[in-house]
């Protein structure tokens, strides 16, 4: 009978009421993802892996740590994970927008003011620079770039910063509406913007993701793994010539991945590291830097308009888009627009800039490495 | 482990990053945006 429940009664009880902390922060994210369909991909096996992680003694020669701990050194110690998944996401992404309107890609640049604000917040209350830049990423609403930034800066801190990043790209929808209010006036939020599409031709649409790459590669280098694998995948896409690879990318390998990614982060996510003040602390900092990602925004817009002539002048909303959280962001100003005027259609500006903050945040995590890698 | 600790000096530095940060942004934006104005006027396949 003993030898039953030896596994119960040899538990540690204060390591065990962490464990149990992680298994209800599991359970949050499962329902998140299940019931609220919030980034369901991956919370998902985030949030069955911290069970999966935190059930007790389960470090035998057989246990799941090993198993996870040997995809982590395979797939995410090295970042081959997330930059693997940059190609799925590069043939996802269509550059339309901003290559028919390129004024758009300015408020992709704004809107990571969160990041370095976050920075500077994180350094004030006591973390060093390089934990606060990987908790400033967190303003990135990039998974991947997140993941990548913290591995090499701060792989200690990875856990809460991923579910950090994931979950507040999952909650923009309940972020940004206040923000955007607060920030623009009704008058402000019912400038309607004439959509007068130009043709993007065949050759710009191959030549742009071979020049980010190029340009980004140059300026920035430590963006050069990131950028390179998300162009790569859209230059798939573009080509004309690849179809088959292009859909693969999107689908199957994006999918598989992600898999692997969401259950492998949950590794980080052990109760003795995880459960303190610290993580708290980290989950309040990403808040902050999606609030002041979405001012970042609004603000560059409404700079904009002060030099703009009346008729040209943008809706500061779209600013509001230039964060990397693709599509919500776009959708969400294009849903308030149409609160306050029920004719007012801003999505394929909102589009742009949103597809523009994709390109924005690799770059500023790519700065971010440079500083202090 | 994360101790909470005030650091001003770590604060103020951290506005070189911020300042640096935005402008290499900006920088590469504008490039970029240079860039595509450029490409939308050629036309290699009509």
């Amino acid at each position: 009978m003993e030898a039953l429940f030896k596994n119960i009664l040899e538990l540690d009880g204060d390591l065990f009421l962490k464990q149990l902390v992680m298994w209800v922060i599991g359970g949050v994210l499962i329902f998140l993802a299940i019931k609220k369909k919030m980034e369901p991909t991956l919370l998902l096996p985030m949030g069955f892996g911290a069970i999966l992680m935190n059930l007790p003694n389960n470090s035998g020669t057989a246990g799941v740590s090993e198993v996870l701990e040997t995809l982590y050194e395979a797939g995410i110690a090295n970042e081959l994970f997330p930059l693997i998944l940059f190609i799925g996401i590069g043939a996802m992404i269509d550059f339309g927008p901003i290559l028919s309107n390129p004024k758009l890609m300015i408020f992709g640049a704004a809107a990571q003011f969160g990041i370095f604000m976050t920075l500077s917040l994180a350094s004030l209350v006591g973390f060093d620079f390089k934990e606060a830049a990987s908790i400033a990423i967190i303003g990135a609403a990039d998974g991947p770039t997140s993941i990548v930034v913290a591995t090499q800066l701060a792989p200690h801190l990875l856990g809460p910063i991923t579910v950090a990043a994931y979950s507040y790209m999952a909650l923009v929808p309940v972020v940004q509406p206040p923000i955007i209010k607060l920030c623009t006036t009704k008058k402000e939020r019912r400038i309607r913007m004439p959509y007068s599409p130009a043709s993007v031709s065949k050759f710009t649409r191959i030549v742009f993701p071979i020049l980010v790459t190029i340009i980004t590669g140059m300026l920035a280098p430590g963006a050069v793994a990131l950028i390179g694998f998300l162009m790569f995948g859209n230059l798939i896409r573009e080509c004309g010539v690849l179809e088959s690879l292009s859909e693969t990318a999107q689908k199957v390998l994006a999918n598989l991945i992600t898999i692997f990614l969401g259950i492998t982060v949950a590794f980080t996510m052990k109760a003795e590291a995880f459960v303190n003040w610290g993580t708290v602390i980290i989950l309040g900092l990403g808040l902050i830097a999606f609030i002041f990602d979405t001012f970042g925004g609004i603000m560059i817009a409404k700079l904009m308009n002060l030099f703009l002539p009346e008729g040209k002048k943008i809706n500061p909303m779209v600013g509001a888009a230039g964060i990397s959280a693709f599509p919500m962001s776009a959708r969400i100003v294009n849903r308030i627009g149409l609160e306050e005027d029920n004719q007012n259609f801003l999505l394929v500006h909102s589009i742009g800039a949103n597809v523009s903050g994709q390109i924005g945040s690799v770059i500023a995590g790519g700065l971010i490495l440079n500083f202090f890698l | 482990m994360f101790e909470f600790n005030i650091n001003f000096e770590a604060f103020l530095e951290s506005f070189k990053y911020m300042g640096l940060g935005m402008l290499g942004i900006f920088i590469v934006m504008g490039i970029l945006i240079g860039f595509i104005v450029a490409l939308n006027r050629i036309r290699f396949f009509k």
